[in-house]
């Protein structure tokens, strides 16, 4: 029997969105792909008894922040200061969702890797306070507390201060 | 849908399209072989103890007890001690040893506790490993301490130890004599990056963001970088900046010659997972002008081993480089001294590797 049957389906399905999340964590696309990589293979390597009772979906996902916080100086990457042009390919101005994206992605640059964490599981994966406490390792308490300090962080950084 | 959610949802979607199981098999297939080699390897190892224990039972002979090594570790003297070689901290899976201290390895082969620094704090040695750096958090501040004299300097930057704390990154960069620093710290709700000379006693703000790499003495040259996406900027303080074409920390301390400067060379390949990868090679290059950049392979460094880290300089050619193992069975990380006009290397000590590691003067 293949040590791996399975695997390819489970990564074939699943990836893309595993990669999001990647996206969301590292905010590059090569760093992205060197994290999910990382975590793929070691999905890879526990196959065998992932598949015959255990999650895959949620190993990789928890090793998926865990493994971006564990990269912790890698994560300090300065995103191009260049300024945003004037107008979109299209030659239409640049409207007010695109500008307000591009300063959330600086301003995610700015929190620790955990706080960035915290606000990809809260409000990109929608997972509970509970969830996130365990995902992260930490208590309920500190997820209450980070996500606040972390969003009032994001609010002073992205100037439309739209993220009530 | 909240602003939040949605703009969260847009970016996501720019993550780019990946196909990515072949490449997780065969990381796998490799990790599986490394461990089958290991368990051979200590099978045979078994099989040959277990022969020689027959033998001596069939040829009695006085029985020789083998006794575990074991490192008598004593606390720190205030003085009179020789300069370090490597410092660690002991690896820690459970909670009751969290509190582990730094364990200082002198060249003589002596360890030493040092209970003085906390446990989040930086700790930093000089790299000629005759001084030594932390943060007190009675004192709040820095102290900087000579090992051999035991004389003390007390940073005039008071700083809270929430500048310091788990949520936060920090980085204490010093100068060959350890009387200037650089301590910064990002992630946290400070974020100082101050140029300290605890000689003169003053302290100076450097620009936000930037990554502090080298510090001279006195007022010689200070060396900060900034990495961008595909790139970095390099900035001899009070030059422009110049512009390198890779995105890394692995630099080296400024040369003694206070112009020359090196980083780990990097490939970037599309088709290759990761698409960027160290190649083996050392780039020298002018921080101040930039330019021509040099480029030269590293040769001398086992198989199993790969540079990835570079630190001071042992004299106007030489440079420390640190050789850690592709793979967590490889053999142990070594440091060694590197000739970087011509790539050679000679070792210099094995790390210990018994949790986290530091090497004197090692940028990282």
């Amino acid at each position: 029997m293949d040590r791996y049957e399975g695997f390819h389906e489970f990564v074939r399905t699943r990836q893309q969105s595993l990669m999001r999340t990647a996206y969301l964590l590292t905010g590059n696309a090569h760093l992205a792909e060197d994290l999910l990589q990382t975590v793929l293979t070691r999905v890879a390597s526990h196959w065998a008894k992932l598949a015959k009772g255990g999650n895959p979906e949620a190993y990789a996902r928890k090793a998926l922040v865990n493994q971006t916080i564990s990269w912790r100086k890698r994560k300090r990457i300065e995103l191009s200061e260049a300024e945003l042009p004037e107008f979109a390919a299209s030659g239409q101005p640049h409207d007010e969702a695109t500008v307000r994206r591009i300063a959330l992605l600086h301003a995610l640059a700015r929190l620790t890797p955990k706080q960035r964490a915290l606000i990809v599981l809260r409000f990109y994966e929608d997972r509970t306070e509970h969830e996130t406490a365990q995902l992260l390792g930490v208590s309920v308490g500190t997820v209450k507390s980070q996500t606040h300090y972390a969003l009032s962080k994001l609010r002073a950084l992205v100037p439309q201060e739209v993220y009530r | 849908m909240n602003p939040l959610r949605e703009d969260l949802h847009a970016l996501a979607e720019q993550a780019p399209a990946v196909d990515l199981a072949a490449q997780a098999v065969r990381g796998a297939r490799r990790r599986r072989a490394t461990r089958l080699a290991v368990a051979i390897a200590a099978a045979t190892c078994l099989v040959a103890g277990g022969g020689t224990v027959l033998l001596q039972q069939l040829r009695p002979e006085p029985p020789i007890v083998l006794t575990p090594p074991e490192t008598t570790v004593s606390p720190l003297p205030s003085e009179g001690v020789e300069p370090i070689e490597q410092a660690y901290r002991p690896e820690c899976r459970t909670t009751a040893c969290a509190k582990n201290a730094w364990r200082l390895v002198t060249r003589d082969g002596d360890t030493y506790e040092l209970t003085a620094a906390p446990e989040t704090g930086p700790l930093a040695v000089t790299a000629d490993g005759r001084r030594l750096a932390y943060y007190s958090s009675k004192q709040r501040t820095i102290v900087v301490r000579d090992l051999a004299s035991g004389k003390t300097w007390k940073s005039p930057l008071k700083q809270p130890a929430e500048d310091f704390s788990r949520s936060a990154e920090h980085t204490l960069r010093l100068s060959p004599s350890g009387l200037r620093f650089i301590v910064s710290s990002w992630g946290g709700r400070r974020e100082p990056n101050k140029l300290v000379d605890v000689e003169r006693g003053t302290v100076s703000d450097l620009p936000r963001g930037w990554w502090p790499v080298s510090v001279s003495d006195g007022s010689g040259p200070v060396v900060l970088v900034k990495p961008y996406e595909n790139s970095s900027q390099v900035q001899v303080l009070g030059h422009d900046p110049i512009t390198i074409p890779d995105f890394t920390y692995d630099y080296s301390a400024l040369a003694p010659d206070g112009r020359t400067l090196t980083r780990l060379g990097q490939t970037y390949d599309p088709n290759r997972r990761p698409m960027v990868q160290l190649d083996g090679s050392i780039v020298v290059f002018d921080p101040m002008r930039g330019g021509r950049e040099t480029r030269v392979p590293i040769s001398g460094i086992p198989e199993g081993l790969q540079p990835s880290g570079l630190g001071g300089w042992l004299n106007s050619t030489e440079v420390t480089v640190v050789a850690t193992p592709e793979s967590p069975r490889g053999p142990k990380p070594t440091v060694y001294a590197m000739d970087v006009r011509t790539g050679k290397t000679r070792e210099l000590f094995a790390l210990r590797n018994y949790g986290k590691t530091l090497v004197p003067g090692l940028v990282h």
